[in-house]
Order: C-alpha cells, then sequence, then structure tokens
C-alpha cells in the first residue's frame, strides 16, 4: 500500500466505519443510561429543578470556589488548559472546520492557522503534565486503569500528529496526514466504550445532580 | 425480617442503580479532585478514601449489567464478580469513612452526585448483611423492642407519669387528634 491508497482509504471507508461506530456506539450508551429510569419521587418538592439543572450545566464548567482551586491547582490548570487547547485544535482549525461542513453542511469562522498551533501545543504540553501526575500522584496514580493510559494515547496521538503533519517534521506529509486521520479513527471507535464518553454523558450527569439539588431545595 | 444475603445485597443494589447514577459512572475520568474534597482524604493521605473509590463495587455492578460491553465482559467470563468479602470490606469505606456531607458532589467538574451513590450502596451494603453493628442492633431494637435505644413501652409510660407529676401537662398516649406524637410505639 503506497501513501497515496493509504489516504484514500481512512478518508473514505475508514472515517465511515469509524463513524458508524461512534455513532451507534454513543447512541446505545446513552439509551442505556436513560432507560434505567428515575424511581417516583415521593417527597414534596421545591421547585421542579430546572433553572437549577441547567444552571448546573454551565456552573461546573467555570473555576470553582477559591478553596477548592486552591487544592486541585495542578488538576485545574492542566484541565483547562487541555480542553481549551483541544477544542479549538478540533472545531476552530480551518480543514477540520471543511470536513466538519462536508459532514453537517453549515460551516463557521476558523483561526488563523499559527493561533490553532499556540492551542495545539498548550494541549500537547497539558497532556503530558496530566500523564505525568497521572503517574506520580497517589490518588490519580491509585485510581488508574489500564483504560486511563490507552485513552490518553488515544487522545494524545491525533494532537500529536497533527502537530506533526503542520509542520511536515521527520516524515512524509502525505502519511503523516493519513496517520492523523487513522488515529482519530481509533478515538471515535474507543470513544463509545471508555471514559471518552464524559465529553456526552456530563451534561447529563450536571442536569441530574442539579436538578435533583434544585428538587430538594439546596445549592449545586 | 429478611435474612441478610450476597444475592439480596446485589439484589437491592441493582434496584437502586438509577439513570443519574449511570450517567455518573459514564462521566468519571479519574481526575481525583473529590479526594481533594473530601476530609478523610485529607485527614488521612490515603487515595483508597478518594470518594469515588468508595462506590467502586457498585460500579462493576452497573458495568457488569448494565452496559453492553460489561455483559459480554461477564458473559466471557472476564468480569470479577461482587463477594461478601468485598461488601463486607466496603461497609468500613460507606459508613465510617463517609459523612455524606457532600463537598466532592460539590466540586466534581463533570457534575456527579457522588453522595448520592454513596447512599445507594449502603442500601446494598446493608441488605447484605455488612452494616455496621451499631446500626443493626438500632435497628433490630426498633422492630422487636419499638425504640432504637432499646427503651420498652413501661420504661416509656413511667418516664411520661414523671413528667406529668412534675409539670402538670397531659402526655396523651394512643389517642387520635393529638398534638403530640410519640414515635417510640413498640411493635405489634
Amino acid at each position: 500500500m503506497n501513501s497515496a491508497e493509504f489516504l484514500l482509504w481512512v478518508r473514505g471507508p475508514g472515517l465511515n466505519i469509524a463513524l458508524a461506530i461512534f455513532t451507534i456506539g454513543m447512541l446505545i450508551r446513552l439509551l442505556e443510561i436513560f432507560m434505567l429510569g428515575r424511581k417516583q419521587n415521593l417527597a414534596e418538592l421545591r421547585s421542579n429543578g430546572v433553572s437549577a439543572g441547567l444552571r448546573t450545566i454551565f456552573t461546573r464548567s467555570m473555576p470553582a470556589d477559591k478553596n477548592s482551586m486552591r487544592r486541585s491547582m495542578f488538576t485545574f490548570v492542566a484541565g483547562y488548559g487541555f480542553h481549551i487547547g483541544l477544542f479549538v485544535a478540533i472545531f476552530l482549525l480551518t480543514p477540520h472546520i471543511q470536513l466538519l461542513q462536508s459532514l453537517l453542511g453549515f460551516g463557521w469562522p476558523a483561526l488563523p492557522t499559527p493561533v490553532v498551533d499556540l492551542f495545539t501545543v498548550i494541549a500537547l504540553i497539558s497532556l503530558m503534565a496530566l500523564l505525568w501526575r497521572r503517574l506520580t500522584h497517589p490518588v490519580v496514580r491509585y485510581l488508574s486503569t489500564p483504560q486511563d493510559y490507552l485513552v490518553w494515547a488515544a487522545t494524545f496521538l491525533p494532537l500529536l500528529t497533527g502537530y506533526m503533519s503542520y509542520h511536515h517534521l521527520w516524515f512524509p506529509y502525505s502519511w503523516l496526514l493519513g496517520v492523523h486521520i487513522l488515529s482519530v479513527e481509533f478515538l471515535l471507535i474507543l470513544f463509545p466504550f471508555s471514559k471518552l464518553t464524559h465529553a456526552f454523558t456530563l451534561f447529563i450527569s450536571r442536569w441530574y445532580t442539579g436538578m435533583m439539588a434544585g428538587e430538594k431545595g439546596v445549592a449545586s | 425480617m429478611t435474612t441478610a444475603t450476597l444475592e439480596r445485597g446485589v439484589q437491592i443494589l441493582k434496584e437502586q442503580i438509577d439513570a443519574p447514577t449511570a450517567a455518573f459512572f459514564s462521566s468519571c475520568v479519574h481526575c481525583g479532585m473529590c479526594a481533594d474534597a473530601c476530609l478523610f482524604y485529607t485527614e488521612t493521605g490515603d487515595p483508597a478514601y478518594t470518594p469515588i473509590n468508595k462506590l467502586e463495587p457498585m460500579r462493576r455492578l452497573w458495568e457488569q449489567e448494565y452496559t453492553l460491553v460489561g455483559r459480554i465482559k461477564k458473559l466471557i467470563g472476564l468480569s470479577k464478580p461482587i463477594t461478601d468479602e468485598e461488601l463486607g470490606e466496603w461497609s468500613d469505606m460507606v459508613y465510617h469513612a463517609c459523612s455524606l456531607c457532600g463537598r466532592c458532589s460539590m466540586v466534581c467538574p463533570v457534575g456527579n452526585d457522588i453522595s448520592y451513590m454513596i447512599r445507594k450502596i449502603r442500601e446494598g451494603i446493608s441488605a447484605a448483611g455488612h452494616a455496621p453493628e451499631g446500626l443493626i442492633g438500632a435497628t433490630t431494637r426498633a422492630v422487636k423492642i419499638g425504640s432504637p435505644m432499646g427503651i420498652r413501652l413501661h420504661a416509656l409510660q413511667t418516664q411520661a407519669r414523671n413528667i406529668k407529676e412534675s409539670s402538670g401537662l397531659e402526655i396523651p398516649f394512643d389517642q387520635e387528634g393529638v398534638d403530640t406524637w410519640c414515635c417510640c410505639r413498640p411493635w405489634r
């Protein structure tokens, strides 16, 4: 297989297979959650919890109170750095927007490529810092399973290969681009069957937590 | 009372798992921020006291029973079933190493209500017979004697008579429509 054939495969059948597994897998995961339902709440409600639920979806993305910030400073800084960097790299790079436009039918403005490049570097450094923490901090090390390291690698590779493709580092561009797309496909396939699902389910979690707190009339 | 067994504990624990619980377990990224919020971790430095880890048996049960991948793993024998010893060990984690203060639920970045789930895992652990002895005793006394402290009816009546004599207030027993409700009734 030469680089052209490889690129054709990853951009065609490969991408379709990955997208199909991702979509069907995520649908199954969401059904698994919602089909469990909730027991009827017999207590008298302080409110229906809708506004508290919606508020919690937003407030948990914001920095927490000062004390919690101070206690978990490393996770806060690296966590924000990684997630903001990843978001910019995925959704604000011109070729990515063009691909999404061809899939979704609509596009949006991109950031200048050097800016995206900077955010990619921030994401890469944050991810390495988080891996270092996972390997050294007693709590995170204790909690970590092989899946945590697999998911780390699956997230790191698309960023790294994307960065390498843009800078034409060490390998021929067409191979780098092919490997970049393949690594994204691996990420998509892993997505529904790992903790990567949090990108979707965190909104459900925050909603339930906020809503149930609102029903009780307590803060969340 | 139903006898406490592992089967019953697992059954009760299964019934406790609802949509919020499934969303919470699906969302955890093992970041460890709940540990920083937990007084049992910050005071001991023992990573086992990380709040989300206190739910490990329940998380495994959810995975094995309510996810496709978990069911396949269970079918081909790749999953670790919950044992009686394990639930016994976890009793300490969820009764003695948790005050249900809810700080973990307040700081979790993905919004998991961890204390909500601790309340749920306690149901399964007590149904398996691993609740702390003091609680089992109090419950047994409440059912058999009528009071968790073991105060019998005649002792309560004597106390009521003493209060009536010293204060002059009427203390009604088993009467409808009164303002005072005595909740330490014997089980009959």
